[in-house]
């Protein structure tokens, strides 16, 4: 064992000679591995800061929270037939739940006003197309929403259908750059409404994007309702007993099928989602990019690891005297297999390392100028691009090695 | 048949024949050899080009397999071994010295001459105790950390010297190792082989010419594949 390492030491050393012996071909012919490297990195470590901030972002809302929703949110495809057809969430549906599942804490409802062409105004600062929800007053607490100011609407607002409205983070700075929105007023798709608190900003998303959240206006549900009759697509939310998650995504989904009335050999039509299942959902689309980015890097390993199979067989070509009197000097055929496989690998390893290298600089320098990025470098990554390049080298430098391992002694010492 | 070599034998040879095909023409390069080379003898095997001296110093080298014949070096056949054996008595009983050095050239003169020991699996330490000696032997203890480009021919030559003794190996093995050095230096080399055979080394020394051939106390002819002649000199001519 301790001879092996020996022999180990001793090839890994006269690998890396002959490569800065020839650095400059030995770079040209690791690129495809460091361009694969540096490909792998980069895209795993951006998806990767991209997919946290996406799971901070649904978090934020609460684990124990289960959603329903007429139409999957995340969707890849076109919407099936049946999706298209589903009736919508009532608010009967909400009170269900409420009432027959007991692992269910809290059942909040709401639904969204249409704000296309539409402004929101105050003073000369305006919003366009604004985003209106008519929500519960439990809603604050359903959804972990954090008051900056005022307060948030009572259930009295809510059933005398009171005209008040609390801001999202974003829009209250939008509306009112200077001064306390509280106690303002603001003309909302033509309507007078008054502003009775703000909320804390939210978690950025992915690539600093604005959390939509930041950007709502929050309005009782029957005032809503009465500007706007015609809503009936509700989204529903729920929280869960602490512990009891599973239970109550049981007890919702069988209310839910009783209440829309879904035969027992049919599939669900609505959607029920989790923090989880959200950012499991999301990590299909991480998947799908990382999966593609997989292939093009695998092209790259491919192209290097024919090269490096070339150059490889010019290197046992060039060094075949050497060869020869290494085998007249003792080297067994494992010795030479060896010697080339560790040459090829170490080629390899220090091409993905380089790549690994440059990826992580190139990764703090877009960190410092574009700190929204938040990329953060996965430990598979790294372990994926160094075991690749090497895995390249073993397995490219093998038939290379194995014709140095069987060369003829005598006619590799008379080779010219 | 034959009685087994006697222990003082390090080669034996009995028939040996190596052919080679070229094309639809076989060439015969060795037609038959026997040959007897004992402990402690300086042995010159000479001949005119072409003649089979270098065929038959890679079969006694085992470097090459004969077509036919037998072979034992110290006693042990050879026919039987494999590759990775082979191997291992070219590094331990074998010493090799070339016509055109075979020095690697980025690598120093101990480097150089260490290169057995690595395959010997010899630590660093002993591997650079002991190949620092064996260029001292050759008078080279100045000269360790020197590239071959940096290095006259002779004194490549003996740092090939050196490799070829640094294993202490049964039998020193030299194929026209003047060949490619001036009148003056050849016999400087002849003198350290001389040396080397009064400390009790076994030489085999491959040439094509006389006044080299001379400094052996044996010298077998070869002529086309086959021993012509195989004198005893009384004691090895100094001129
Ligand atoms: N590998 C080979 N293939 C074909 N012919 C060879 C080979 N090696 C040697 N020979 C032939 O065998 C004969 C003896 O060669 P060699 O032993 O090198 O002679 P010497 O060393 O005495 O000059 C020559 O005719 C040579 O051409
Ligand atoms: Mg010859």
């Amino acid at each position: 064992m301790r001879r092996r390492l020996l022999m180990l030491r001793e090839n890994v050393v006269l690998a890396w000679d002959t490569l800065v012996a020839h650095r400059f071909r030995s770079f040209l012919t690791v690129l495809g591995i460091f361009i694969g490297v540096v490909l792998v990195v980069a895209v795993a470590s951006v998806l990767n800061g991209f997919r946290q901030t996406v799971v901070d972002q649904v978090e934020q809302f609460g684990t124990n929270n289960v959603y329903v929703y007429r139409m999957p949110l995340v969707n890849l495809g076109r919407l099936s037939r049946e999706m298209r057809l589903r009736k919508p969430l009532r608010l009967e549906d909400a009170w269900a739940i409420r009432d027959q599942c007991p692992s269910v804490e809290l059942v909040t409802a709401g639904i969204s006003a249409p704000g296309f062409l539409t402004r929101a105004v105050h003073g000369k600062e305006e919003v366009d197309s604004p985003r209106l929800r008519g929500v519960f007053p439990d809603n604050v607490e359903v959804a972990n929403r954090v008051l900056a100011s005022g307060r948030f609407f009572t259930d009295q607002e809510n059933e005398h259908r009171a005209p008040v409205v609390v801001l999202g983070h974003a829009v209250a700075e939008a509306l009112f750059p200077h001064g306390d929105p509280v106690g303002k007023q603001i003309l909302l798709a033509g309507r007078k409404y008054t502003v009775i608190g703000t909320l804390e900003k939210r978690k950025e998303g992915p690539f600093g994007a604005q959390n939509e959240e930041d950007t709502l206006f929050l309005a009782p549900y029957y005032t809503v309702r009465r500007f706007y009759p015609g809503l009936e697509d509700h989204f529903l939310a729920a929280r869960a007993r602490s512990g009891r998650l599973e239970q109550a995504i049981d007890e919702i989904v069988q209310v839910l099928r009783r209440q829309r009335r879904v035969r027992w050999n049919e599939d669900d039509n609505f959607e029920v989602g989790t923090a989880n299942t959200l950012i499991a959902a999301f990590d299909d689309i991480v998947f799908a990019a990382l999966a593609v980015m997989f292939l093009l890097s695998t092209v790259g390993f491919l192209v290097g690891g024919v090269g490096v199979m070339n150059i490889m067989l010019v290197s046992v070509r060039e060094r075949t005297r050497e060869i020869g009197l290494r085998k007249a000097l003792g080297a067994r055929p494992s010795d030479i297999l060896g010697q080339f496989l560790i040459e090829a690998v170490v080629l390899c390893a220090i091409g993905g390392g380089l790549g690994l290298l440059c990826a992580e600089g190139l990764l703090l320098l877009v960190g410092a100028l574009l700190p929204d990025l938040a990329a953060v470098t996965p430990w598979w990554a790294r372990g994926f691009a160094f075991a690749g390049s090497a895995g390249v080298g073993l397995f490219f430098g093998l038939w290379p090695a194995w014709k140095a391992a069987r060369l003829d002694p005598v006619e590799a010492l008379r080779y010219e | 048949m034959h009685a087994a070599p006697a222990p003082d034998e390090v080669i034996r040879t009995r028939g040996l024949v190596r052919s080679f095909a070229m094309g639809s023409a076989t060439v015969h390069a060795l037609r038959g050899v026997d040959l007897v080379i004992r402990r402690g003898e300086y042995v010159a095997i000479m001949g005119p080009s072409g003649s089979g001296k270098s065929t038959l110093m890679n079969l006694i080298g085992c470097l090459d397999t004969p077509t036919a014949g037998e072979y034992w070096l110290e006693g042990q056949p050879i026919a039987s071994l494999g590759e990775a054996e082979l191997a291992r008595i070219r590094n331990r009983e074998i010493g090799f010295v070339f016509q055109t050095f075979n020095l690697l050239p980025r690598a120093s003169a101990l480097r150089n001459v260490e290169l057995p020991l690595v395959y010997a699996q010899m630590p660093p330490a002993e591997r650079r105790r002991r190949a620092t000696e064996a260029l001292q032997k050759v008078g080279l203890g100045d000269r360790l950390d020197h590239r071959p480009n940096e290095l006259s021919g002779g004194q490549r030559q003996r740092v090939s010297i050196a490799r070829a003794l640094v294993t202490n190996p049964a039998l020193l093995l030299a194929d026209e190792p003047t060949g490619n050095l001036d009148s003056k230096t050849s016999h400087e080399i002849m003198l350290l082989f001389e040396a080397l055979h009064r400390e009790g080394h076994t030489i085999v020394v491959v040439t094509h010419e006389r006044d080299i051939a001379e400094h052996a106390e044996r010298v077998v002819t070869i002529r086309d594949g086959a021993i012509a002649s195989d004198e005893r000199q009384p004691r090895p001519v100094r001129p």
